[in-house]
């Protein structure tokens, strides 16, 4: 069974389309070509997913792997029922969940204490001594104010981390992301909120605002 | 506060993400028009929410390339010897072929194994394009990865090899680099082609064990990155292996 799109229009198919309903039916029905569709429409925004939930992009690659290895298996049984979407992150969630709880298992330093990059890269989020001439320098500023999101997101609780990964990160609905977690969707809305709020009492404690964090605007 | 701030945390953040009803939406805009409490708190929310976005999405996201057959249906998974030297691999092919196998690449655009005998007698393994004689440096297994290699299965290639002559072990290895250079398939092919080269120029003594190799690899379920990995030890063994 053929579908009627390429890999270059993979990026194009929509949460709820008729063409997404098309691709994951013909994946049910063991089509090798629609799979790898399937796989080039989410490889990114799964592997981003993962990389900012467990903060090691080696990791992310092969969390992101075992999510399509558990699709493929299970694809058959996907009903329709909720988003495609929300079924696809409950799967990558549940394997990030799991993969931090074995870890926590195995260290007592903070999951997010340090996170290695797709390079390989392993960074301290800590915050580190500025160094003025860097602080001049735009793209600095700009690594400065990722590692405060690092260190601020790593501050959260896992379910409030994990909303504000989905919606703000993902761009998942309020629906997708209850479906996905198996919560109210106005307990994902509380979660979010709670999560931004704790974000800004750690930058108050730290007597910054989200305006003035490192490289922000003063 | 008024009454008509309840449920103040949900209904800030779905306009914060303008994700809801658009009446519902339009409701709260009108309240925090004139709440001063509900407004102060919408704005911190919009602007803690701004600082999110300098952690941005990785844009070089690793790619990833399905080899597999999705849903193989009950039964279509060959177990058992056949009769013959190739229809006896034959026989383990659907099985790998229909196992949901993933391979994992740090590439870009189409990629495929490659096998290269270099000059100095050992065979490199890596991804690379399906045109040009060159090996792309970017995602080449490296030794590290091959030492962490199976074991059994290299013992069996490597028997293979040690025990046919040099003009055999050289058309193995022959067969599975043309063999990967003239495919334009996808890798799982790609794979299961070179494999079945390598056997049919295998010494037929020794086609049973590879037999029981790939038999046991109908275990692993999937082809990882690891395992992948794997099979590039099992190559890169035979190329080791000392020449009689």
């Amino acid at each position: 069974m053929g579908v009627p799109f390429t890999k270059a229009d993979a990026w194009r198919i929509e949460g709820g389309s008729a063409q997404e309903a098309q691709l994951i039916e013909a994946c049910q029905q063991g089509d090798a070509s629609a799979f790898n569709l399937l796989v080039r429409r989410w490889e990114k925004p799964l592997f981003n997913f993962a990389y900012k939930y467990v903060g090691d992009a080696a990791v992310a690659q092969d969390l992101v792997q075992d999510t399509f290895v558990r699709v493929v298996k299970s694809i058959g049984g996907y009903a329709h029922r909720a988003a495609f979407s929300s079924w696809l992150y409950s799967i990558a969630v549940n394997l990030c969940k799991d993969h931090l709880r074995r870890k926590k298992r195995r260290t007592v330093i903070s999951l997010h204490e340090y996170y290695t990059t797709v390079s390989g890269q392993r960074i301290s989020v800590k915050d580190e001594v500025p160094d003025e001439d860097a602080r001049t320098d735009a793209a600095a500023e700009a690594a400065d104010r990722e590692k405060l999101v690092r260190r601020l997101l790593a501050g959260l609780s896992e379910d409030q981390r994990v909303v504000i990964l989905l919606k703000e990160y993902q761009a998942l609905t309020f629906p997708e992301i209850a479906e996905a977690l198996g919560v109210p969707e106005n307990t994902a809305k509380a979660r979010l909120h709670r999560g931004l709020r704790a974000m800004r009492r750690q930058l108050e404690r730290e007597g910054m605002s989200p305006e003035d964090g490192p490289g922000g605007a003063s | 506060m008024s009454e008509e701030c309840g449920n103040r945390e949900e209904r800030l953040v779905s306009l914060l993400y303008e994700d809801g009803d658009p009446s519902d939406l339009a409701d709260i805009r009108a309240h925090i028009a004139t709440c001063a409490a509900c407004r102060e708190e919408f704005e911190e929310l919009a602007s803690t929410r701004d600082l999110l976005g300098a952690w941005p999405n990785v844009e070089n996201a690793p790619r990833m390339v399905f080899v597999g057959e999705p849903a193989a249906p009950a039964g279509a998974v060959g177990r058992g010897p056949a009769t013959s030297g190739r229809g006896r691999f034959r026989a383990f092919l659907p099985s790998l072929a229909a196992a949901a196998a993933v391979v994992l690449l740090v590439a870009s655009s189409a990629m495929f194994l490659r096998f290269q005998v270099g000059a100095d007698g050992r065979l490199r393994v890596g991804f690379g394009a399906s045109s040009g004689s060159a090996m792309d440096g970017s995602a080449l297994v490296t030794r590290g990865d091959l030492d962490q290699g199976l074991a059994r299965t290299a013992e069996f290639l490597e028997a293979i090899v040690r025990d046919a002559r040099e003009q055999d072990r050289r058309a193995v290895l022959d067969a599975v680099d043309q063999a990967l250079r003239d495919q334009n398939a996808s890798m799982g092919n790609q794979v299961a082609t070179a494999i079945n080269s390598a056997f049919d120029e295998a010494d037929r003594r020794r086609r049973a064990d590879l037999g029981v190799m790939l038999s046991s690899m109908n275990d692993l379920q999937v082809i990882t990155r690891t395992e992948l990995q794997q099979l590039g030890a099992m190559v890169a063994a035979v190329t080791a292996a000392p020449q009689r």
